[in-house]
């Protein structure tokens, strides 16, 4: 099995939907109803890896 | 890599014109879209070839960025007046959009175009059922059609019963994701349009939105695929249709890249690392005359334990982005 790792760009961004805090660089953690997480897209570059745009 | 030149080459001399290829490679798991990224890399190319009464875009990409469509345009035009397309295959949505700006479409029999209506996904966006923290991409025209069926089908006229069925929507989708659509709405008809204006004049205004409304929803369905005829025919776009001669050229070009990209397999990249687990993937082409550039992805496969669940490893992408190809290694 293979997993996407770009630690040093994520792929998501998290916001909380109780403090509406903003986190780019995280942890999923299961059974996290809080959070909503939508596609951080880097729209800038043309480049897509397994289905999301890779970062580097 | 198989060499291109002689086919562009080829297909300059018969067209009398330059050529610039753009292929956004769709090979599962890699692949390019049309980005802001794109648009330095043109510009190289054409300060390298100057300006020429006469450029040809060969076209090969499933869309991507609607605002780059038109920086593209715009910039192939401060080195011509006459620009064309060449489209032997797929040239969809945000290529779709760049075919609205050439005053020549050429198209193969199998020259395909595409709708260009978008879709939209943002934080406000609903939660996908399947996985609540995602969020569900939206069809700017599922909206709009909402609304038509509401007024047209339906026969809704009373204002308020219409206030009362708009608030039913904005219960299901968040105020400012329909704030998103509409916005995106009014944008993807003035790109389309301005495109247009770019080799069309302004008195020819009605047959401008006739062919801005087919292209945005007149066609129901975003993976419909428009053939050369129905792009010359139904929509009254400048297409012509390839001789066959050029067509056999622009096919063995479109081939070469498909072989030299590996379209029709997946990037797997365990079996394309090294023996340091390392790769490097080329996942798109700019190529003219003079240079070539490629969209590289190197990465890394780090293994992890084995598990009972079989291998597991992690992929690290450590550089993107579009680079120079050496001529040899094309």
């Amino acid at each position: 099995m293979l997993d996407l790792n770009t630690p040093k760009r994520p792929r998501y961004m998290k916001i909380s939907q109780k403090s509406g805090c903003i986190s780019v660089d995280y942890n999923l953690i299961e059974n996290d109803t809080d959070s909503v997480i939508v596609p951080y897209d880097d729209n800038e570059r043309s480049g897509l890896f397994l289905g999301c745009q890779g970062r580097a | 890599m198989v060499i291109a030149g002689d086919l562009i080459k080829r297909i300059g001399e018969m067209r009398q014109s330059r050529v610039i290829c753009y292929i956004g490679g769709d090979r599962q798991n890699i692949s390019t879209r049309i980005a802001p990224d794109i648009i330095p890399v043109f510009y190289k190319h054409l300060e390298q070839m100057g300006p020429s009464e006469r450029i040809d875009l060969f076209l090969f990409t499933k869309g991507g960025d609607v605002l780059t469509a038109l920086r593209l345009v715009h910039l192939l035009y401060e080195y011509t007046d006459r620009f064309s397309v060449l489209v032997p295959y797929k040239a969809y949505s945000a290529g779709t959009l760049v075919c609205l700006g050439a005053s020549e479409i050429v198209m193969g029999k199998l020259g395909e175009l595409s709708p260009v209506d978008p879709n939209i996904t943002s934080m406000f966006n609903p939660a996908d059922p399947a996985n609540p923290q995602m969020r569900l991409a939206i069809n700017v025209e599922d909206v709009y059609s909402y609304i038509s069926i509401v007024k047209d089908i339906v026969g809704v006229k009373n204002a308020e019963a219409l206030a009362g069925l708009f608030g039913r929507l904005v219960d299901q989708v968040h105020p400012l994701a329909v704030g998103t659509i509409h916005r995106t709405y009014s944008l993807i008809r003035l790109v389309a349009q301005r495109l247009l204006l770019t080799h069309m004049d302004l008195s020819r205004r009605d047959e401008i939105g006739e062919i801005v409304n087919t292209l945005t929803e007149k066609l129901f369905a975003h993976n419909y695929m428009i053939s050369r005829t129905e792009a010359r025919d139904t929509l009254k776009l400048p297409v012509v249709f390839s001789s066959p001669d050029l067509e056999a050229v622009m096919w063995e070009l479109y081939e070469t890249y498909k072989e030299n990209l590996q379209l029709e397999s997946p990037f797997i990249p365990e079996e394309e690392a090294d023996m340091g687990g390392r790769f490097s993937v080329c996942c798109g082409i700019i190529d003219s005359a003079l240079r070539t550039d490629g969209y590289f992805f190197d990465g890394i496969i780090q293994k992890a334990a084995a598990s009972n669940q079989g291998y597991q490893g992690n992929v690290s992408i450590t550089n993107q982005g579009w680079k120079p190809v050496e001529r040899s290694k094309r």
